[in-house]
Order: C-alpha cells, then sequence, then structure tokens
C-alpha cells in the first residue's frame, strides 16, 4: 500500500512531501527523504500522526511505517533531533490541546499545571507528575496526551530528575530555569552576556574579572575551549552564533598586557589545602581557594604546569606561555606549585594529607592506551604530544595512521603534519557524524590534507622484519549494543590495506591512580570520595573537556570550603553588568570571522580579533539574560 | 423672560426614559453593552464581538467582569491621551514637530497628513452621509471575502482578516462610526527597504508612511466593495478602536513583547485600519502563530527600547494580563527621534521572516501551523 502526501518534518535538513510505501522504514524516510537530522546531529524521537500521534524512539527507527497503521490517516511524521527537552514537549502538548484543540479539561489542567512547574523549577519530586498520569482519562485528547505522558516520563526519567532535583535544563529549552541558553551550556555557568556587555563599554578588565569568578583559565579557553555556549547561543539559532570564545580571547589577552591588573582575596584563614596535578581542575581550585583564605599547595609530576593543557595540547593550538600566564596570576594569590614532585615518589601521599587540612586529587588520566604488537612504532597519541610540546621532539613516520575519533586524534594528526609526516590518516570507529571530535577541528583537519577513514578499525599488523609496513582494516557496523554498551560488531569480509610506519593510538586513557591506591577511593562522577578530607574532581572522575574540569573545581572548592567551616567562596567584588539599550540594527551585523591559524607552523595564532571587531561583534549579543523568566499565561474560561 | 414653553413633568421624562431603554434592551438578545452617547446618556447596543474576545485564548482576559466594569466605567479614550488633543488647534505646537520631521525627511510638512487628512474627511462625510452601494450584489458573502483580501494585498495589506467588532474595544462617543458589525482588519506594511534605513529615516517615514497608505487605501477597498453590491463604511486612522485585540481576534497574528498584534506575514512592520461591512462574510478564526513563544526567547524591542516604554513583564491591565507599554514614554520618542521605530527595527518578525523565527523553536511547535506545514512541503499534487 502506497501512502500518498505523507508530510515529512521536524528536526530535518530537507522536509518534504512524498509519496511512500508501508514497507518504507522510518529510516529510510529519515535518510533517504528528509536528508537526515539537521546539523549533523541524532535522531531522538519520531513522531507519527500529529501532535496527539505515537512516538518512536531513535533506536527503533528500522521500523516499517505500516507498523503505526492507526496513526497513518494524519499523514505526517515528525523527527525530533539530539536537541529535545521532555519538559517544554509535554509543556508544549498541555497548551495546544487546552488552547488550539479546545479540550479544557481538569486533568489537562492538572497535567499542564505539573509540568509548568517542573519547567520553573518549583517542583522537587516528580510525584505529581506520576499521580497525575497515572488517572484514568474519559476523553480521546485526554486518552492520547496521557498515553503520550507516560512514554515520554517512561523513556526520559534522567531529564525530568535534573529538572526536579537540580533544576537544570541540559538542553537549555525551559527557559525559566536559567538566565540565558549560553550560560546553561557552560559546565562553569560563566556569565557569558554579562562580560560581553561589559566589553561592548570597553570594560576588559571588569569583563576578565567577571569570567574568572567562574572560569580562572580564561585566556586558555578563549583559546581551546569547546564553546558549548556557542551551540547553545540563541542568536545562532536565529541567524549566527556570537564568537563568544574568540571575544573571551580578546578580553584576555588585552587583560594579560595590562600592568595593572590585580585580584583580591580573603586574608589568611590559618587551613592548608593540598592539591595533587596542576592541570585544569587543580589550578582552578587552587585559584578559588586561595582566593578565599586557604594557604594552598599543589603538587605536579611534571616539569611543566597546566595537565593536558600543557601536555596534550599541541603549541599551534595553545601556547606555554599562554598557560603560564595564568599561572602566574594564580601565584600572585599565594599559591605554591610544586613540579617535578611525584606524589607517592618525591613525597609520600601520607604526609600530604597528615600536613594538610584537606586534600584534593585532581591528577586526571595520565596513562594512554595502546593495542597492538610491542613496537617503538607504536605508541599513544598522549606520550608523542607531550613528547613534541614539552621535549620538543621532531622524529614522526612518513605514514603515519592515528586510531581514534576524538580531539586528542585530531590534535595528533595534526601534529604530525608538522612534524613533516607524508600522509596522516585518522582511522575513526565512528561514523562522520558521531566522531566525538568537534566539527571545527575535524574541518581543519582535512583543510591540512588529513584523511579521515570512518566506521573502522584494525583488523591486523602488518610487519615485516619487526618492522611495522602496513594494517589492514575492518568495517565496523554498530559501535554499542541494543542497552547502549560498547560493543562493536565487525564486517570481517570487507577488509583493505593501508599503508602505515607509524600508528598513534588516541583512542582514551587511563587514571594512574598509583600514588593514592589502597588509601582513598575515589568514585565515578563524585567529588567526594572514601575519605571525608580528600576531594576529587577533572577528568579523573569523569573524562571530559577542559571547562568541565574547571566547573568540578568550583564545585570541590566549595565543598572543600565548607567542609572546612568555611562561609562560602570569596569570588571578588559583585560586578555590575550595565543595561543600555541594545542597538537596533543588531540583525544588520554579521558574524565576525576570528581569524585562523593557516600554515603548518606550530606558531598559535596570536589575537582573533582587533578592538573594532570585538566591539562589533559583542554588539551581536542578544542579552537573553535580560529577558523575563515567567512562564507564559495560560487563560482560564 | 419667562420660557413660554411647558415643562414637561418629571415623571413623564422618567416614563419616556424607561421606554426607551426598554425598547433598547428587548431590540438586543445577546451580549448588551451600554455606551455613552450624545443624545441618550447611554444607548445598549449588541456587543456581537464579545463572545469571541471572551473565548479567545489568545487574549489573556483573567476577569471578562472586571473588563466589561471598566470598559462601562472608563470606555477608552478617542486616541491615546499622548495623541487625543481635543480643541487643540491645527497650529498646536506639539503638532509642528511632526510636520517639521515630516518636511525634513520627504521634502513636504504635508507629505502624509494631506492624505490622511482627505482620508477622514471621506470617512466623516460617509458617517454622515452613506454613499450609494451597487443595488446588484455581484459576489457572494463568500467570494467577497476572497476578492477583498486578493485586492487588499495588491494594495499593500499584508494581513487581511475578518472578525466581529468587540464594542468594549471602540473609544468613547464614537459608536456612531459603527454601524455594522463585521470588520475586515487591514494590517498595511511598511516596506522593509525604509525600515531598513531606521534609526535615521530618508525620504520616506515608516510609520507616517503606512498611516498614510492606510488612508489611502483603505478607501479603494471600500469603494470597490461598494462596487460590488455590499455597504460598508471605511474607518479613519485615529484611534477610534484598538486594533491589536481585534486583529488577533480575527486571528491576524498573535500579541508581541510590546502589545501590537505580529502577522506572520510582515512581523510587526503593519499598521492596522479596518472596513465596516454589512454582511456576514465568514469569519477567521484566532490562532496560535507560536509567537509569543518565540518572544519570550527573544525581548530584543523591550532590550532596545531606548524610553524604557516597553515592560519586561506582563502585567495585569484592564482585566488581561498583558505587556502594556507606556504612552508617554513612547510618544516623545515617536515625536523627537523620527519616529523612533526601534523595536519594529530590531523585530526578528520584521526584519529576519517569520519561518527563520519559527525554525529557532523546537520543531514540535510546528504542530500548531498545521497549513504553514503542508504550504513547505514539496511534490504538492
Amino acid at each position: 500500500m502506497m501512502i500518498k502526501n505523507l508530510l515529512i518534518v521536524g528536526d530535518v535538513n530537507n522536509p518534504c512531501k512524498n509519496d511512500v510505501k508501508e514497507g518504507t522504514t522510518i529510516k529510510e524516510l529519515l535518510e533517504g527523504y528528509a536528508g537526515g537530522i539537521k546539523n549533523n546531529k541524532q535522531i531522538k524521537l519520531a513522531q507519527i500522526g500529529g501532535a496527539l500521534g505515537v512516538l518512536i524512539d531513535g533506536n527503533e527507527i528500522g521500523n516499517e511505517l505500516g507498523q503505526y497503521q492507526d496513526f497513518l490517516d494524519k499523514k505526517m511524521i515528525m523527527f525530533f533531533g539530539e536537541i529535545f527537552c521532555p519538559v517544554d514537549y509535554l509543556r508544549f502538548i498541555t497548551r495546544y490541546a487546552i488552547r488550539e484543540l479546545r479540550v479544557d479539561t481538569p486533568l489537562l489542567r492538572q497535567l499542564n499545571n505539573t509540568i509548568e512547574m517542573i519547567a520553573q523549577g518549583k517542583s522537587d519530586t516528580l510525584e505529581a507528575l506520576y499521580s497525575s498520569t497515572d488517572t484514568g482519562s474519559t476523553g480521546e485528547v485526554e486518552g492520547d496526551i496521557l498515553k503520550i505522558f507516560k512514554y515520554i516520563v517512561d523513556n526520559f526519567e534522567d531529564d525530568f530528575i535534573q529538572h526536579v532535583r537540580y533544576k537544570k535544563c541540559k538542553h537549555g529549552i525551559c527557559r525559566g530555569l536559567f538566565i540565558s541558553q549560553c550560560v546553561n551550556a557552560c559546565p562553569a555557568d560563566v556569565h557569558v552576556p554579562g562580560y560581553i556587555e561589559l566589553m561592548k563599554k570597553g570594560d576588559m578588565e571588569n569583563a576578565y574579572h567577571l569570567m574568572r569568578k567562574n572560569n580562572p583559565l580564561s585566556f586558555v579557553c578563549g583559546k581551546i575551549c569547546a564553546r558549548p555556549c556557542e551551540e547553545r547561543c540563541r542568536r545562532g539559532e536565529i541567524e549566527s552564533t556570537v564568537g563568544v570564545r574568540a571575544l573571551k580571547h580578546y578580553a584576555s589577552d588585552v587583560v594579560s598586557k595590562m600592568d595593572s591588573f590585580e585580584e583580591d582575596k580573603m586574608p589568611y584563614n590559618g587551613k592548608t589545602v593540598a592539591i595533587i596535578g596542576a592541570g585544569p581542575a587543580g589550578l582552578s581550585s587552587a585559584y578559588f581557594l586561595a582566593r578565599s583564605g586557604y594557604a594552598i599547595t599543589i603538587y605536579e609530576a611534571n616539569e611543566v604546569v597546566g595537565g593536558m593543557l600543557a601536555t596534550g595540547i599541541p603549541e599551534f593550538r595553545l601556547e606555554q606561555s599562554v598557560i603560564d600566564h595564568e599561572v602566574e596570576l594564580i601565584k600572585n594569590l599565594g599559591v605554591k606549585i610544586l613540579t617535578k614532585t611525584k606524589v607517592g615518589v618525591d613525597i609520600s601521599f601520607d604526609e600530604i594529607e597528615k600536613n594538610n587540612d584537606a586534600l584534593l586529587i585532581a591528577t586526571g588520566l595520565q596513562r594512554g592506551v595502546k593495542l597492538g604488537p610491542d613496537s617503538e612504532q607504536i605508541e599513544t597519541a598522549i606520550d608523542f604530544l607531550k613528547a613534541v610540546k614539552v621535549n620538543k621532539r621532531e622524529g614522526v613516520g612518513q605514514s603515519v595512521v592515528v586510531i581514534g575519533g576524538g580531539d586528542v586524534a585530531i590534535d595528533t594528526a595534526r601534529t604530525a603534519v608538522r612534524l613533516g609526516a607524508k600522509k596522516v590518516t585518522i582511522v575513526s570507529l565512528e561514523s562522520k557524524n558521531e566522531m566525538p571530535a568537534s566539527v571545527e577541528e575535524i574541518e581543519e583537519a582535512l583543510e591540512e590534507d588529513i584523511r579521515i577513514i570512518n566506521n573502522a578499525s584494525i583488523h591486523e599488523y602488518m610487519l615485516v622484519d619487526n618492522q611495522l609496513t602496513g594494517i589492514v582494516l575492518k568495517e565496523c557496523l554498530s559501535i554499542v549494543d541494543t542497552e547502549g554498551r560498547f560493543n562493536p560488531t565487525y564486517d570481517e569480509s570487507h577488509l583493505r590495506t593501508l599503508n602505515a610506519d607509524h600508528i598513534l593510538y588516541a583512542i582514551g586513557q587511563k587514571a594512574d591512580n598509583r600514588c593514592f591506591e589502597n588509601k582513598v577511593d575515589i568514585r565515578h562522577k563524585s567529588i567526594l570520595t572514601s575519605n571525608e578530607k580528600v576531594f576529587a574532581a577533572g577528568d579523573v572522575i569523569e573524562a571530559g573537556i577542559a571547562i568541565k574540569a574547571i566547573a568540578e573545581a568550583r564545585d570541590a572548592s566549595a565543598l572543600i570550603d565548607e567542609y572546612l567551616g568555611g562561609d562560602g567562596l570569596y569570588l571578588g567584588e559583585e560586578i555590575a553588568i550595565p543595561e543600555s539599550p541594545l542597538n537596533c540594527q543588531s540583525w544588520d551585523i554579521e558574524q565576525s570571522v576570528e581569524e585562523k591559524n593557516n600554515g603548518l607552523g606550530f606558531n598559535a595564532i596570536k589575537m582573533v580579533f582587533d578592538e573594532e571587531t570585538a566591539q562589533k561583534e559583542a554588539s551581536r549579543c542578544m542579552r537573553c539574560d535580560r529577558n523575563s523568566t515567567k512562564p507564559l499565561f495560560l487563560r482560564r474560561f | 423672560m419667562m420660557n413660554t414653553k411647558k415643562m414637561p413633568l418629571y415623571s413623564e421624562i422618567v416614563k419616556k426614559w424607561h421606554k426607551d431603554k426598554e425598547d433598547m434592551r428587548s431590540s438586543v438578545s445577546e451580549n448588551p453593552i451600554r455606551r455613552i452617547t450624545d443624545d441618550k446618556a447611554y444607548t445598549i447596543f449588541a456587543n456581537k464581538g464579545k463572545q469571541i474576545t471572551d473565548n479567545n485564548p489568545y487574549v489573556n482576559l483573567v476577569s471578562v467582569e472586571e473588563f466589561d466594569l471598566i470598559i462601562e466605567n472608563e470606555p477608552y479614550p478617542v486616541a491615546p491621551v499622548t495623541m487625543s488633543r481635543e480643541g487643540a488647534k491645527s497650529s498646536d505646537k506639539a503638532l509642528s514637530p511632526f510636520l517639521l520631521m515630516h518636511k525634513e525627511v520627504t521634502g513636504d510638512p504635508m507629505y502624509y497628513i494631506r492624505d490622511m487628512g482627505i482620508s477622514k474627511e471621506k470617512c466623516k462625510k460617509d458617517f454622515m452621509d452613506p454613499p450609494p452601494f451597487n443595488s446588484q450584489k455581484k459576489l457572494n458573502q463568500v467570494e467577497m471575502k476572497y476578492e477583498i483580501k486578493k485586492i487588499a494585498n495588491k494594495l499593500g495589506f499584508a494581513s487581511v482578516g475578518v472578525t466581529k467588532v468587540d464594542r468594549r474595544f471602540i473609544s468613547q462617543g464614537v459608536d456612531y462610526q459603527f454601524p455594522f458589525d463585521t470588520i475586515i482588519l487591514l494590517g498595511y506594511e511598511m516596506p522593509m527597504e525604509i525600515i531598513s534605513r531606521y534609526p535615521t529615516p530618508d525620504k520616506e517615514l515608516g510609520a507616517f508612511g503606512a498611516y498614510a497608505g492606510c488612508a489611502n487605501n483603505v478607501q479603494k477597498i471600500a469603494d470597490m466593495i461598494r462596487e460590488n453590491g455590499y455597504d460598508c463604511r471605511a474607518l479613519m486612522t485615529t484611534g477610534e478602536i484598538k486594533y491589536p485585540q481585534l486583529a488577533v481576534n480575527a486571528g491576524l497574528g498573535n500579541y508581541s513583547t510590546y502589545g501590537v498584534c505580529v502577522t506572520p506575514e510582515v512581523g510587526t512592520r503593519l499598521k492596522y485600519t479596518a472596513v465596516l461591512i454589512d454582511a456576514e462574510l465568514p469569519l477567521d478564526n484566532p490562532r496560535d502563530f507560536n509567537i509569543e513563544e518565540f518572544c519570550s526567547r527573544c525581548r530584543m524591542c523591550q532590550k532596545s527600547c531606548p524610553s524604557g516604554a516597553i515592560p519586561k513583564e506582563e502585567i495585569m491591565h484592564k482585566g488581561a494580563i498583558k505587556r502594556q507599554t507606556r504612552y508617554m514614554n513612547c510618544f516623545e520618542l515617536m515625536t523627537y527621534d523620527k519616529e523612533c521605530l526601534k523595536c519594529v527595527r530590531v523585530c526578528p518578525f520584521s526584519m529576519l521572516g517569520y519561518e527563520t523565527c519559527m525554525e529557532s523553536l523546537p520543531a514540535y511547535y510546528r504542530y500548531n501551523l498545521d497549513d504553514e506545514i503542508n504550504v513547505r512541503g514539496g511534490n504538492d499534487d
């Protein structure tokens, strides 16, 4: 049977209307007719039959249309991508039923009220939601809506818990829960519209002060942040994003050249805190605690400060001098940093624990993971990156293969290119759209003639006289199983060979916890450890981007302060954010293009904007923080 | 000198009063509304549009009773207090900045005022002495509506809709200008190229250009309607009726952050006028265009308003939850900052288009817009 004029809409590249067969799968509709989900995102849900239709999970899109016979008469399928908030969706559905369908029943009012309370952060539990969805329905619309409620509540429990327990809408849709979408998207809650406004007024110093309230590594982030804020910039959704990172870069750079920049701190409170690891988490925590009056000592095994920033991010993206500049500001607050001091070797963990009132473990994930035969030609990416950046190593193979699909893989490949490798190939298990590396980095890698092979993995190593000459690749069919666990499946009948004399593994890192093994247990995603005076933050509790580690450092610092009887972190004086009228011609101002690092040298780009461009870019901010967060009215009849 | 005419008895006057009112009451079957009129102290009208407003989910009435009472006790003034200058002479000093502004921008102080004046006189004359209309109905009511839409669009009215007059939104003392209850709302577009030049308009003004456009073209629509066999009256553009509420009732759009009705066609780049028609044209239904949802994530007009006339939060005003602007602040800038129009200039609906705005909302909001989804589809047969 043919379904005539099926409307295919939603978060898709190519909304269309088509005659399709009932045997067509939903996946074929999405990929064949609608051109896939917009912005290379994954599908979250599909809905057939309009607003009250049936919902289909993104994992079930292999199903045929014919399975949803009862819902096909509306001739509509809508696709929802990753940025989907179940709370806002239900809020829409209830408002739609009451206002557009004019079905205004006590049950729908109750459902709407319950969901609106959650959307506004006024609900601490999901009890009301569970009980109102448990009631029976009388009408057809009520019945459909209850079905949708039950489906959504069952399938998105985590999101609901986030809304009620942490008052957080991770996708930045429930505007009653945040200052602005960008602040919400930033793990460290940096007040983006605030510092942009200060920059607009030319007050770079206060802009920098404001950034540092949440992020003491603002200059570093101005260069390398993965910028989750820009991804959720409201202006970006309407037109094109505000160049937040570039603005941050500009302000940090201007302030770094000022001699007058100073930060105040609380007087010494008599308590000492030791921090193991001078990476983003350790440095940030040192900053927050030092400003609040604690005496801080950081123990760092490497000769350089900055952790992965210093050893894992290549010079062409982040120079050590930028890290050193921010470290200098942190040292100015009295923080002692002991480099080349490996805990467990140069000083014992017990001694540190004994001599301090509290201790933060921010050791990160230092050990690279590699597979394959023991060979000098097969290395871990992070050892390679460190050797190049810190020890100025120059040796690299001619045909380099980097295994992995994340940012480290890209950095490694680009570093290999700069060292003179003739051919550099990245082999990623994931498809192009699923690669964890940022789109921007992937594009830059492609510009440098780096080849990316997706959906592939090493089947075999080709060795001649113990020398690596190449690899055999097999095709990866799927990465996770139906339960969502990492369990790749391969097609070993489709093999291909690739010349390679140097393999760099960028498939993740492990923690090296030897220094405190058997003394403290670290729990996944938990700042608290098995020892009440020992805390943990950064990659060691959960791998992530730098700004995530910085955010955890702030949380950890607050907990340490609380544990030591403090009355909250001191983050500097309140900074007033001006509220002058916005430029009414704002929409005419096009996004300023950041100056890019062209050429294959190791020199990092010094400045992305000049003064005029920075002012112009800053005036593009919509200042969403000034919006009303009150719920929209829903009138009663 | 004594008045020789016999004074009527008080009891007779009372009796006549009661009879008059009783007649009026019995002639009005539903939703009677008492309106202060010159001749009879008050007149009872049937308020045909009340039911539409009271049941419109997009006009946020909280208390219908409160609204009714406020309007009965204190009807809307003839125009916003800042604009109505009853008794003021044309040489009024408050008017001269406008004329000077018109002169400097267009080269002619009367560039807009002339057309507006001519149309106004025509409207006044038509109310006193209704013009003839074709005795033969060339089109039926459905065809008539279709034709009005078609012609109006050609004349520059981007948004057209039909509803019933809700007399609560008519200003005090002008009910006589509303002999019919079916009203055709017409939104005249302020062209993009003119608005784009703001805040430094050149050669043409946005608001006055549209007022003049309304004044000119509303008469053409009225003539066309009469030609087709229906009696009608064009309305003046001097504020005798509150357009936004009626425009929302007529399904033209939804309220914006600053009170005016935003339309999908041109956003807030429009000025409203209307024609009253003696016909039961099919009415348009109020609709949700997701405009308040978008506005709640934008508010650029509020943040750009130099005078603070646009409130950050909704408040209860005349029985409804709404964003009531401060006339005084706005008036000052309209007059002394070349019409200002910053709220229009910064509105994404006006400047970037409705589709762009809708694309930025979560996909499911499209469910409100079934028709639009259909229009967007490909392979249409």
